[in-house]
């Protein structure tokens, strides 16, 4: 029964998400109306998870019980710590520091340019032409507003013990 | 399109390649989300993530109607 509840927890917050995102994206920019709709989300991901952090609310965007979650391929043993459990470690973050650093490098490269070339675009000229229009803005927000989510997931008091 | 366009395509290839290896389990690839778990387990790592979150919603979904300049 709990973890049906769970699931049925987590298709409201997706729909209600989905929703939002849906709504969010149909307003015309530069209005207050615009602002707001990226201010709300934005508080409410800092007071969440600050409350989140201190014990004070719980919230977890998956539908498994924190402790059972398999995070890792590998059975969790007595004494793992979570990099040992996720192989996260730098080696394996290297090949993402090498993507983030050319992405770095390359927005760098389109801002020395005067950030307007039309050879070397920065990432927000190319994100500029996907979000025109409305289903991918769409999906675009729903996303920024999964990792927000995330991030107040992640602040839980036991989930932020069990990655040290 | 442009050698720059190509450029941020290749990135973006690259990026969902390492994130499906990742999630596949691949040895010696993490994903995305056990990497950003573990930056976010340190103070100053959720500072900025948060900053950075609210940094793009700011700057895409603010701008998101204007037409391309291009």
């Amino acid at each position: 029964v709990l973890s049906r509840i769970r699931v049925a927890r987590q298709a409201l917050v997706l729909g209600a998400l989905g929703l939002y995102a849906f709504w969010a994206t149909s307003i015309r920019s530069f209005t207050a109306l615009s602002y707001a709709s990226v201010a709300l989300p934005a508080i409410l991901v800092i007071v969440l998870s600050e409350l989140s952090r201190r014990g004070l609310w719980s919230f977890s965007v998956r539908a498994e019980p924190p402790r059972s979650r398999g995070r890792a391929r590998v059975p969790a043993r007595e004494g793992e710590s979570f990099s040992q459990r996720t192989a996260v470690n730098w080696a394996s973050a290297a090949s993402w520091i090498a993507v983030v650093g050319a992405a770095v490098g390359l927005e760098a490269f389109g801002l020395a340019l005067g950030g307007r070339s039309s050879t070397w675009p920065t990432l927000s000229d190319v994100v500029d032409k996907i979000l025109v229009l409305h289903a991918e803005r769409w999906v675009a927000f729903g996303l920024w507003l999964g990792l927000g989510a995330m991030l107040i997931s992640w602040a839980r008091r036991d989930d932020a013990e069990a990655t040290k | 399109v442009s050698d720059g366009t190509l450029a941020w395509v290749g990135i973006a290839v690259l990026g969902l390649g390492l994130q499906s290896l990742g999630l596949l389990g691949v040895p010696g690839i993490t994903s995305l989300g056990p990497l950003l778990q573990r930056i976010n387990a340190f103070p100053l790592g959720r500072l900025l993530l948060i900053l950075g979150w609210i940094f793009l919603g700011v700057h895409f979904f603010s701008r998101a109607s204007i037409p391309p300049r291009h």
